[in-house]
């Protein structure tokens, strides 16, 4: 795995510092806790490419599932303005140009305010590795910061809970199909994420008929199938 | 901390996702948005329950987003299935109450979810969310015609209907004078035809000029001209002509380049007719008073086959222009109602006639004055004879009259009927007497044919002739059948056997008829409840009346079924009858033959919630039949 273990220091203006501050001391969620009383933030994220250690995180979309509901009224999209090249090492050792300021700002903004919305989780994503490692490197980039938090992939648990699907669904698409899952027109992160949390609240009814109660229960199911769980 | 909102796209998805259905089409897009940022979207596996009467005051409005959601109590097979985009509960949020029926998932079913607050707050906000919650079956019967209108709108190409050859629209032979006729004459001629113009022509019958009322005023009368005048000294020489192949267009342009009101048509040199520019605005806008004069002003069966397809032309544009089912179906029947009596006056004018009381009555869709574009002849003859030995040879010259008659109207486009219920039908053509002992024995008996052919016959409305006739059989029939509940009983019995197409799995049950599948049969299954029910009641309460709506008022007063319940009725009634009338329409402009088999699949999506809850008009109905009749 390749990762940035060695973590610059990023000098953060007062602001930006204190917001991070406050994320940094925001309770989590217990592994024992129902899954019935967990909010769930259903992301995705767009990137430049499919390598989400280079590739550009482009937009996050995400949604809250609480209750057993999609909450529409509760949900997040943003843009990440920032051009293709820039890299923690240009920002040290260059000197930023006014427009790479901006953006670099803005997609700090940006992840701020989706680390805000999230609280800390628990993130479900469709191949949440994939997602997951895109937000931590840009959150680690821009703020030297890694999100925590408990992840769980749809894409795992899906095939556990749907055996009979397991064999012909592979992507999003096709558990939309096999469930036979009506979304809007997906062409935005956010529409993703809705049609990810669609699938997810599916798989939420599933488990309490299988009986499977708690957040610790259902990454036991995951983890089961030699899945990291963090 | 961010504030909660919604993500933009997903505003624009859900705001987009509503659209597809009533009221949200109509909405205003700040309502719509504001709604949708308040929404949430819940997950339920089919057998899922969604609400029950003992939750209380429902906290959510829901919207199907996708699936179906059953409502009904166990009791009643009165199961409604609600689709993609239909709310609930309406009644029970608008009242605050709790709702009366369980409401569960059909299918796995996402539905959206507003909080009760926020569906207050909306209704204060959007008229027309309001309008519809309040109004649900009357609001989405307008906004149905409201689709007629502007389907039809498109259509109403007037440019085809002037396409139309000159000589297709003349409805009488020409006025005309020799010269050398005094204006005198002329103008007795034109006021004696009714015409506003006439044309002057030689001996060879070619046209030599044309005299106008309105010339009349500036030429004759102003000047002070005596009426000995020969009309050649005032005509308008060398007139204006077209040959009667040229169109309407042509003769349109014409009149308005020359600012002239009438035009002369020729064929082969000769006067062939007068085409006035009412002729030309009655195609543009065939009136209702321009078929009628039609009607009555024809001379032959052949003036009467125009007249006939005048009068489907006219219910086609008046289906165009948003006329109601009700008055349409009443119009058309009253029209056709003309043409068959002018057919009997000149039938009867040409063949001998025995010197009895007799009286023409119409039968089936037609007594019931809801004939639809699709209907063949239902008729019959009652009859009196001052002398019993009279009976078989009065008959007789009756029968050979009625047979002129059926012929005659097939010719207008009344096919005859295939099961032989004509006048022209010795079985069908009786003395009065026989007439009650027929019907008696029908009531007596009640086996399936006679029911059937109650259903036919206890429909009948005198047409022509001796009225007094069919009054007296209808008030002997009113007091035969109340001394027969169990007549009564066997209709209403057979009267329940068809059974409205709702489905339990999909919303309507479909033929599975190999002529016509996937289909619904819109008379059989559509209006056949409804018709079947208000006759029971009619026949029960001794109302005199043969139209399905009439009848159900009627009743409804005498049987005391609450107004609303019985407008509903009515309501459902004719929207199917609309439904019909737009499908053999559909049907006709693609040169197919009329019909009552639709496609449901084929409709709008509102057309299809409203046929959905004219069938359930039709399980109440005949719930209330079965109350009051089968026991």
């Amino acid at each position: 795995m390749i990762w940035p273990f060695s973590r610059p220091r990023i000098a953060l203006p007062q602001a930006a510092a204190s917001r991070l501050a406050a994320l940094k001391a925001a309770p989590r969620p217990k592994p024992q806790t129902p899954l019935s009383e967990l909010r769930w933030v259903v992301v995705d994220v767009e990137t430049g490419g499919l390598n989400p250690h280079i590739d550009a995180l482009l937009s996050i979309g995400a949604v809250e599932v609480r209750d057993g509901r999609l909450k529409l009224g509760h949900s997040f999209e943003a843009g990440l303005l920032q051009s293709a090249v820039t890299s923690h090492e240009n920002i040290l050792v260059h000197g930023l140009t006014h427009s790479q300021q901006l953006s670099g700002r803005a997609a700090r903004e940006a992840l701020l305010d989706f680390a805000e919305f999230a609280a800390g989780g628990p993130f479900v994503a469709f191949h949440a590795g994939f997602d997951r490692t895109a937000l931590q490197v840009s959150m680690q980039r821009e703020l030297g910061w890694n999100l925590p938090g408990h992840w769980l992939d749809a894409a795992v648990i899906a095939p556990l809970l749907f055996p009979r699907l397991a064999g012909e669904c592979r992507s999003l698409d096709d558990w939309m199909h096999a469930l036979a899952i009506q979304n809007f027109s997906r062409h935005s992160a956010a529409a993703d994420a809705a049609a990810t949390a669609q699938l997810w609240l599916i798989l939420l009814d599933a488990a309490a008929a299988q009986r499977i109660g708690t957040l610790k229960a259902l990454e036991n199911l995951a983890s089961a199938r030699k899945w990291l769980v963090t | 901390m961010t504030t909660a909102a919604i993500a933009p796209s997903l505003l624009a998805a859900t705001v987009q996702d509503l659209r597809r259905h009533a009221p949200f089409s109509e909405m205003e897009a700040a309502h719509l948005e504001w709604m949708a940022g308040r929404l949430q979207l819940a997950y339920y596996p089919a057998g899922a329950v969604v609400l029950e009467p003992d939750a209380g005051m429902p906290e959510w409005f829901y919207v199907v987003k996708q699936g179906s959601v059953e409502a009904g109590g166990a009791a009643e097979d009165s199961v409604i299935k609600l689709l993609a985009g239909e709310c609930f509960p309406l009644g029970a949020l608008l009242a605050g109450r709790p709702v009366a029926n369980q409401f569960r998932a059909a299918e796995d079913s996402f539905c959206y979810l507003l909080a009760a607050a926020d569906f207050h707050a909306l209704l204060e906000q959007s008229a027309v969310f309001r309008d519809f919650c309040t109004r649900r079956i009357a609001s989405l019967l307008e906004q149905s015609q409201k689709a007629v209108q502007s389907e039809y709108a498109l259509r109403q190409d007037e440019d085809s209907r002037l396409e139309r050859s000159l000589a297709s629209i003349l409805s009488r032979a020409p006025v005309s004078v020799p010269r050398g006729t005094p204006l005198s004459l002329a103008l007795q001629a034109m006021h004696d035809e009714r015409v506003g113009s006439v044309a002057i022509t030689d001996e060879a019958d070619r046209p030599l000029g044309i005299l106008t009322l309105k010339d009349v005023l500036s030429r004759v009368t102003l000047p002070g001209l005596p009426l000995e005048t020969p009309i050649e000294k005032v005509m308008t020489a060398e007139p204006i002509a077209l040959p009667a192949g040229a169109t309407a267009r042509e003769a349109l342009l014409i009149m308005a380049r020359h600012g002239i009101h009438h035009l002369l048509l020729v064929a082969d040199g000769r006067l062939a007719g007068v085409i006035s520019e009412k002729n030309l605005f009655a195609i543009k806008r065939m009136s209702v008073q321009g078929v009628t004069n039609a009607i009555a002003n024809a001379a032959d069966t052949e003036a009467l086959k125009r007249a006939g397809r005048d009068i489907a032309a006219l219910a086609h544009s008046l289906l165009a222009q948003g006329m109601q089912a009700e008055t349409l179906t009443e119009l058309i029947a009253t029209l056709n109602d003309h043409l068959t009596r002018r057919l009997i006056e000149l039938e009867t004018a040409a063949c001998a006639l025995p010197a009895v009381r007799w009286c023409w009555m119409a039968l089936g869709s037609e007594g019931r004055m809801e004939q639809t574009l699709a209907t063949d002849q239902d008729n019959a003859l009652i009859f009196t004879t001052a002398n019993e030995a009279d009976l078989e040879s009065v008959r007789e010259q009756l029968i050979t009259m009625a047979r002129r008659i059926n012929e005659g109207l097939d010719a207008c486009g009344f096919p005859l009927c295939k099961g032989f219920i004509m006048a022209s039908n010795p079985k069908w053509c009786l003395s009065a007497e026989e007439w009650r002992s027929q019907f008696s024995r029908w009531i007596d008996a009640g086996g399936p044919e006679e029911l059937l052919n109650a259903s036919i016959f206890f429909d009948f409305r005198p047409l022509y002739g001796a009225e007094a006739l069919a009054a007296e059989l209808r008030a002997w029939l009113a007091t035969k059948i109340q001394g027969n509940p169990r007549f009564l009983k066997q209709m209403t019995q057979n009267a329940l056997r068809n059974v409205p197409p709702l489905g339990l799995v999909r919303d309507f049950v479909l033929s599975e008829d190999e002529m016509h599948p996937h289909t619904l049969d819109l008379k059989l299954n559509g209006s056949m409840p409804f018709v079947d029910a208000a006759r029971i009641f009619a026949l029960a309460s001794g109302q005199s009346a043969t139209g399905t709506a009439q009848r159900l008022k009627q009743s409804g007063q005498a049987l005391r079924i609450p107004g609303e319940e019985v407008d509903s009725w009515v309501q459902a009634f004719h929207f199917i009858q609309l439904l019909r009338l737009r499908h053999q329409h559909g049907r006709e402009r693609k040169g197919l033959a009329p019909d009552n088999h639709l496609n449901p699949d084929m409709l709008s999506v509102l057309d299809r919630r409203i046929l959905k809850e004219a069938f359930r008009q039709a399980r109440k109905l005949q719930a209330r039949l079965a109350l009051d009749y089968e026991r």
